[in-house]
């Protein structure tokens, strides 16, 4: 196994703890100098609302207002991710990480083309933890990415107090609602 | 090596991943996804400081339901147990010569009984593995789930990091 040619890491982020806990993970548990970060957002694309009064060209000037904002939005995120990794001091040390940025209303099958596209060899992606409904403890985008990735996947669950407290906590939900399950 | 910290910003350090010793839990059988999940983690993920632990669960023998339970059926169950631990040692040393051949003097390998989920989250447990390595269409013979139900059952049970190393094409078309 060849252990310095260059390792394509993805890492999916969205505003969650989630995706938080998954690059703080990386970042002390497996980065290693021959690794080139690709952060991705998929962000939902604007609704085109047909435009009644405005006309035509009325509706174009509010989609491009509404792209424009979700384009905002996105360097938003990739300023606080890249704030986040130079806290870690990972700047001083690891290859300058890129962001990519997608507009679909499907992330996770986005998240699965961009790693197609640009040959990652590694996924890492933070899991919601442990959930009453087994079908929600990855969330439904992990959930897809995981079973769609053609290569190796770090799932990162939260702490398993965090999990175990909201097991607790959607038990007794459940209990002062109609108590069915 | 100091182990590798928990995920909180102040814990991280910049090369700490490079530094600190990680325990990597890598469960096994005797199926070819084990295999193809171990070369996937030494490839993609693995670090000279790596601490592998390798734990095969040993399942109870399984033997057709039988009528009453006569001396013959307890004869062949004692047979059959003898069998697996057999083939448990068999295993053991395949995985034991595999890693010599590799370079890798950092590991261990253990049988453990039961309930091969519950068994592997308890040995993640006891030895804190940082990491579990497991392949999809994985161990656990019923293979009901993508994941295989051993490693379904460790996915949603560890509460630890999990790598899932995904089938070749060829395995995935099957």
């Amino acid at each position: 196994p060849n252990a310095t040619e260059l390792r394509l890491v993805l890492i999916p982020v969205d505003r969650s703890r989630n995706s938080e806990r998954a690059l703080a993970w990386y970042a002390g548990n497996l980065a290693q100098r021959r690794d080139q970060v690709l952060f991705v957002n998929v962000s939902e694309p604007p609704e085109v609302s047909s435009a009644t009064q405005t006309g035509l060209a009325g509706a174009q000037d509010v989609y491009q207002r509404a792209i424009g904002s979700a384009i905002e939005k996105g360097r938003e995120l990739a300023e606080q991710v890249r704030r986040r990794w130079m806290e870690f001091g990972m700047h001083r040390a690891f290859k300058e990480p890129r962001f990519l940025e997608r507009l679909s209303k499907d992330p996770g099958p986005a998240i699965c083309q961009v790693a197609k596209d640009e040959g990652v060899n590694l996924i890492v992606i933070g899991s919601r933890g442990m959930s009453r409904l087994k079908r929600t403890f990855l969330g439904s985008v992990s959930e897809y990415v995981l079973h769609h990735a053609k290569v190796p996947i770090a799932i990162v669950p939260p702490p398993k107090q965090q999990s175990l407290e909201a097991i607790r906590q959607a038990s007794q939900d459940t209990a002062s609602g109609d108590g069915q399950e | 090596p100091q182990r590798a910290a928990m995920s909180s910003p102040a814990a991280v350090t910049a090369g700490a991943a490079e530094k600190s010793m990680k325990v990597v839990l890598l469960a096994v059988d005797s199926s070819p996804h084990c295999k193809r999940a171990f070369d996937m983690y030494l490839k993609q993920v693995r670090q000279p400081t790596d601490v592998l632990l390798l734990v095969h669960a040993v399942e109870p023998p399984s033997q057709p339901v039988a009528l009453s339970v006569s001396d013959n059926f307890l004869k062949r169950h004692t047979e059959l147990m003898e069998e697996q631990l057999a083939e448990a040692e068999r295993l053991k040393q395949r995985w034991k010569d595999a890693c010599h051949q590799l370079g890798i003097k950092k590991f261990s390998f253990v049988n453990v009984s039961g309930e091969p989920g519950e068994a592997i989250v308890q040995a993640a447990e006891e030895h804190e593995a940082d990491l579990v390595v497991m392949g999809s269409r994985g161990l656990g013979t019923l293979r009901r789930t993508f994941l295989g139900s051993v490693s379904d059952y460790v996915l949603h049970h560890a509460y630890r990091p999990v790598l899932i190393c995904p089938p070749s094409k060829r395995e995935a078309t099957e």
